[in-house]
């Protein structure tokens, strides 16, 4: 029997919505309104999304000082998808402008009104000219033209064009550029510690965590630093970054300090970038010893542990190379890389090809996988199993990065095998 | 309940046959309701004697509470008339309004000891929403109007492929071709040609008839206007073939390619 | 441009609702042995999964997704339909009953999902809906998922018996729901009346088939039974009663009361006797409590939650648990029928989402002490504000702070025991969190 995974979802294009990903590009800059030109009950994933970033920011120790801006929905009801939308649409503009009084109106658009053909573009145009403010919309419908990334790089880049003008630099500031939890998360919070241990300070977050009265400052920045990810998080943030740097003059990097190897590397060229070689050069052999000791802590537990890597997701959002990095350096006996049976063949292809550059490596399909998880001591998994006989590590879409979050998922696979409790699914 | 569905490209002549039709069938004795399915709420004119004021998306965008008697209105001989409405061109979904329409028609219980309902459907199958009435539970037999332009065959073509779909997998089936003369050459041989290559038959061929436009400057049906005049014997006589019509069939659409060269064949 | 609509905008970060998917779902998932099929896109879908996978265990093995692509709204989403058939078949799925539902783009589209399951050849018994956001939210796509199903089971024919009856207006998906199900049959049960089925909470499809056998329906959650209640009497000729939530000990007997008006109890003095002794545990209970930590006191009460939840709470939690100066209540949306104060009386004001809004954002100049009976989403934004000095209690979802692994309800006397506990241990330990501030 094969393995089988908890939930089955499909690894096809455009499987998210736009609309979040509009929403959370400016959902903490004070003095924008966002309104989804949606039905009602689309802002609950918004709303669940923001609710359950609250809580892991909590969880983590810490406290989201700030809260989202008004998010409003033009509430869409059956007979404005036969009389189309337009005047609710106006209506709620109305609402928004009366009630904030914004600086900035941002405008997502859902899949009911791209069939229905509401012409958003012109709905904000006028409202621009009636209210004298801006008004962003997106030419991006739900789930209909794109995915979350396609609201989020679609409303980033309108700021960029629309908001930013080259200013003098300031050196020993940089900006962050991405989401990844915000200030509060695990990636803003480790790449300020970094920074700010070669003496850089973070001028701040963008987009979505900069008050849109602060924007212009954005230009001021020395460097960008993008905080990065896999598929196309990269794509979009390196456009974007590529974008400041075309307009603004201020050059960047886009790599993803993922797992211990990348994160030395971004160490370095952090240094290169912002001509502080020698104080990188610093971080990065404390930073080593750092990872060392607790590295000779961890083997006693994790050496010669029987481990198996399941994959399921696409090569895109996932690349296998940091956690076998990890593996390595644990000395984990990885005793075979399990391809789930969530792939189409293409996409399996692609993953099986970025495996074989490890020709030690041994490859089981999800029917001759099940055998194997009975002997391992530790399943790693990009999908959560059914089996609940054994002790899995969820790898989730967006790995904690640098010293930190390398040592935060070795801590977890060290205490996963110090448990004497059998079962149960632990995420980094 | 007989259910049937007219359909036909646009300005074919639907209407004016749905209503005809509806009335033919109310002489004959029946209780007959007729559904207009197209946002121009201009398929029970000639039975009310006026467009239709209140439709039923009109009712169910502007008030809490739709009531039968908000939507249903009684024309000619008492014909249960209903129009299921829609947006204004160029906005909102119209063939979301269609399934709308339908599905409230339903939940009020309207029809309920009519002998025929007769569907008049916009144009073509274009969307899921116009394919509704073709849908399980709503017409069984379906009629398509059309003369014998190329353009208004194609367009037949085209609705006979939404029907087969729906033909393979339930009860709804093909009625026939109705003719409705323009004047072209050869048409009645060509419609019956088509009709056969459809695996149907011309059921009817009308034709053209200066009766049938000035019942329809007068706000009125031919039965009503000119009862007597033999382009109401026509009507009447179609509505016996589509009453007792028993050869149903799951249609074969035609190549693009053969309906131009069956056209060109017999259009010299 | 037009001029300000109806109202009713409101920031929607401030409340949170589901979509009538997932409502839609969770009425049929409180049918045993029912699968659910979404036919829509994937985000849709997966909140709506992690929605129900709060309120009921394995619900991604009974909650399917078709997961179409974005060409499916041009060229229709039959194929996924069909792939998706295919694949439950495949993998054995044998459901009582097969929901398939169509988000509201898809529902847009106008696919007919009978026609598509009629081809699949489904061995199953299925009932399809075209569902999703243009819907509503929970409550229109329960209400409109009921009755698709009891359109479909209802046996016309069912006679009345005596003293059975019917519970509307449950879902397994409010916060403890079964749990609250579970303690009104048995205290209803007890009074001696006999139960034909609570749909959407653990009745069987033939209990369901059998509604008609009842004499009395008991409307518990208006805003999800009265709907339910009015087909039933439209059909079968059954009359019903707009119970509310047995809430505390004296509510519960407030609510047997007005049902056994409607029709006699034989054994009411059975609970009243359970009510006494319950009573008068918790009350020695409490004294001692009291001795040690003082009165149960608080500056202000909120309430947020559905509507018949938050409303009848209220009027229990100031009629027999805590003291306070005001209660605010807030209704998450509009009853169908009843006037608010009807439940609550008790109530200093009542807020109604869309309406008249709870200004959240003042929270942080209040000084004084504050207990919310609410959820993460009210929670997260006192949080937001600095404020963690507050007795906090979850009766609805979400409930991020909270994990409930035993049975715990809400209702009746049981649920009474639960709550006081609750309310006690969250405030003991806000006293020791705060020691040393005074």
């Amino acid at each position: 029997m094969a393995i089988k995974t908890k939930r089955f979802i499909s690894s096809r294009k455009s499987c998210s919505c736009s609309m979040p990903g509009v929403w959370r590009a400016v959902a903490y800059c004070e003095g924008v309104v966002v309104i989804f030109h949606s039905p009602k009950a689309c802002a609950h994933v918004a709303r669940t999304m923001d609710i359950n970033a609250q809580y892991r920011t909590i969880a983590d120790g810490r406290r989201e000082d700030v809260g989202p801006v008004p998010l409003l929905a033009s509430q869409l009801e059956e007979k404005h998808s036969i009389f189309g939308g337009v005047e609710r649409l106006e209506a709620c503009i109305a609402y928004a402008v009366q009630e904030y009084a914004p600086e900035c109106l941002v405008i997502a658009n859902s899949c009911v009104a791209g069939v229905i053909g509401d012409d958003v573009e012109s709905v904000a145009r006028r409202a621009e000219e009636l209210y004298k403010l801006p008004v962003l919309s997106l030419d991006c419908c739900g789930f209909l033209d794109g995915e979350y990334y396609q609201g989020y790089y679609g409303i980033t880049k309108l700021l960029v064009d629309r908001f930013l003008q080259p200013l003098p630099r300031k050196a020993g500031q940089v900006l962050l550029l991405g989401d990844n939890g915000g200030p509060w998360g695990h990636y803003a919070q480790e790449v300020t510690r970094l920074l700010n241990a070669m003496g850089v300070k973070v001028l701040g977050q963008f987009p979505g965590y900069m008050p849109f009265k602060e924007l212009p400052k954005v230009a001021t920045a020395e460097a960008i630093i993008v905080l990065g990810g896999r598929g196309q998080t990269h794509i979009g943030l390196s456009t974007i970054a590529k974008l400041l740097q075309d307009k603004l003059g201020i050059p960047y990097l886009a790599e993803y300090p993922v797992g211990w190897e990348n994160t030395k590397k971004w160490l370095v060229d952090v240094g290169r970038l912002l001509g502080r070689e020698q104080e990188a050069a610093r971080v990065l052999a404390e930073e080593q010893k750092l990872f060392a000791n607790r590295l000779q802590d961890y083997l006693k537990v994790t050496s010669k542990k029987k481990t198996v890597l399941c994959i399921g997701r696409l090569l895109q959002y996932f690349h296998p190379e940091a956690v076998l990095t990890t593996i390595r350096l644990l000395q984990l006996d990885l005793m075979g890389v399990v391809l789930l049976n969530a792939y189409d063949p293409k996409e399996k292809q692609k993953m099986v090809q970025e495996l074989g550059k490890h020709p030690e490596l041994r490859l089981y399909s999800a029917e001759e996988g099940e055998a194997l998880l009975e002997e391992a001591e530790l399943v790693l998994t990009t999908h959560e199993l059914q089996n609940k006989q054994i002790k899995q590590i969820f790898l989730p879409m967006l790995p904690r990065v640098g010293t930190r979050g390398e040592l935060d998922f070795m801590e977890l696979i060290y205490r996963r095998l110090c448990s004497r409790i059998k079962g149960g699914l632990s995420y980094v | 309940m007989k259910k049937i569905a007219i359909y036909g490209k646009g300005g074919i002549g639907k209407s004016t046959t749905a209503a005809n039709l509806s009335a033919a069938l109310s002489e004959a004795g029946l209780k007959v309701c007729q559904i207009g399915c197209d946002p121009k709420n201009d398929s029970t004119r000639l039975l009310l004697g006026h467009i239709c004021k209140q439709t039923v998306l009109d009712t169910v965008r502007d008030k809490e509470e739709v009531l039968p008697e908000d939507i249903v209105h009684y024309g000619y001989r008492g014909i249960k008339c209903v129009e299921a409405g829609g947006p204004e061109p160029g906005v909102g979904c119209a063939g979301r309004g269609i399934i709308v329409a339908l599905e409230k028609l339903r939940e009020l219980d309207v029809i309920e000891d009519e002998d025929v309902l007769l569907y008049d459907v916009l144009g073509d199958v274009v969307c899921g929403g116009f394919a509704v009435p073709i849908r399980e539970g709503y017409a069984s037999d379906i009629y398509i109007v059309s003369s014998g332009e190329l353009m208004s065959l194609y367009a037949a073509n085209n609705i006979v492929k939404g029907i087969k779909r729906f033909a393979q997998r339930g009860n709804v089936r093909l009625g026939g071709i109705i003719g409705n003369g323009r004047n072209t050459p050869n048409e009645k041989q060509l419609l019956e040609a088509f009709a056969n290559s459809l695996n149907t038959r011309l059921v009817a061929f009308i034709p053209r008839d200066i009766v049938v436009n000035k019942a329809e400057n007068n706000r009125q049906t031919v039965l009503q206007y000119a009862p007597e005049s033999a382009q109401a014997q026509v009507y009447r006589d179609l509505s016996q073939i589509i009453l007792h019509n028993e050869e149903l069939a799951i249609p074969t659409p035609m190549s693009f390619e053969d309906l131009e060269k069956l056209v060109a064949d017999y259009g010299h | 441009m037009s001029k300000l609509g109806a109202g009713n905008w409101g920031d929607v970060c401030k409340r949170v609702d589901t979509c009538a998917l997932t409502g839609a779902a969770a009425f049929v998932a409180g049918i045993p042995g029912t699968e659910i099929l979404v036919n829509g896109p994937l985000w849709c879908y997966f909140y709506a999964l992690r929605y129900l996978e709060h309120g009921a265990n394995g619900m991604a093995q009974r909650f399917h997704g078709s997961q179409p692509d974005n060409t499916a709204v041009v060229y229709g989403s039959e194929k996924y339909i069909l792939a998706a058939l295919k694949r439950l078949q495949k993998e054995g799925s044998k459901p009582e009953l097969l929901f398939i539902e169509s988000s509201c783009s898809m529902s847009l589209i106008g696919d007919d999902l009978n026609g598509i399951a009629a081809k699949a050849g489904l061995k199953c018994p299925y009932v399809t809906m075209d569902c999703g956001g243009l819907l509503g939210g929970f409550v229109e796509g329960y209400t409109k998922a009921a009755l698709c199903v009891l359109d479909k089971c209802l046996d016309l024919h069912a006679q009345p018996q005596e003293r059975v009856i019917n519970i509307l207006g449950q879902t397994d998906f409010y916060l403890h729901g079964r749990d609250d199900t579970e303690e009104m049959v048995r205290l209803l049960c007890k009074a001696g009346y006999r139960l034909q089925a609570v749909p959407g909470s653990g009745s069987s499809l033939e209990q369901l088939r059998h509604l008609g056998n009842a004499q009395l329906n008991i409307v518990t959650n208006e805003e999800l039974g009265l709907p339910l209640a009015e087909y039933l009497q439209k059909r079968c000729g059954t009359p019903y009663i707009l119970a509310g939530l047995p809430y505390g000990i004296a509510g519960t007997q407030r609510w047997l009361e007005g049902i056994a008006k409607a029709m006699p109890a034989p054994k009411l003095a059975d609970v009243y006797a359970e009510a006494e002794s319950v009573e008068e545990y918790v009350t020695s209970l409490l004294n001692d409590a009291r001795c040690q930590w003082g009165d149960l006191w608080a500056d202000r009460i909120i309430i947020s939650g559905p509507p018949t939840q938050a409303l009848c709470l209220g009027e229990t939690v100031r009629g027999e648990w805590v003291d306070t100066s005001e209660l605010w209540v807030c209704c998450q949306r509009q009853l169908p029928h009843t006037a608010p104060k009807a439940y609550c009386q008790a109530a200093d004001v009542i807020y109604v989402s869309g309406e008249r809004e709870l200004p959240w954002g003042d929270m942080a100049q209040f000084k004084g002490s504050l207990l919310l009976l609410g959820s993460s989403s009210e929670s997260s934004l006192l949080y937001r504000q600095g404020r963690t000095d507050f007795i906090n209690c979850n009766i609805a979802f979400p409930a991020n702070e909270e994990i409930f692994l035993t049975n715990q309800p809400l209702v009746g006397l049981e649920g009474s025991k639960q709550l006081v506990q609750k309310l006690w241990n969250a405030y003991i330990r806000l006293c020791i969190q705060k020691q040393g501030e005074v």
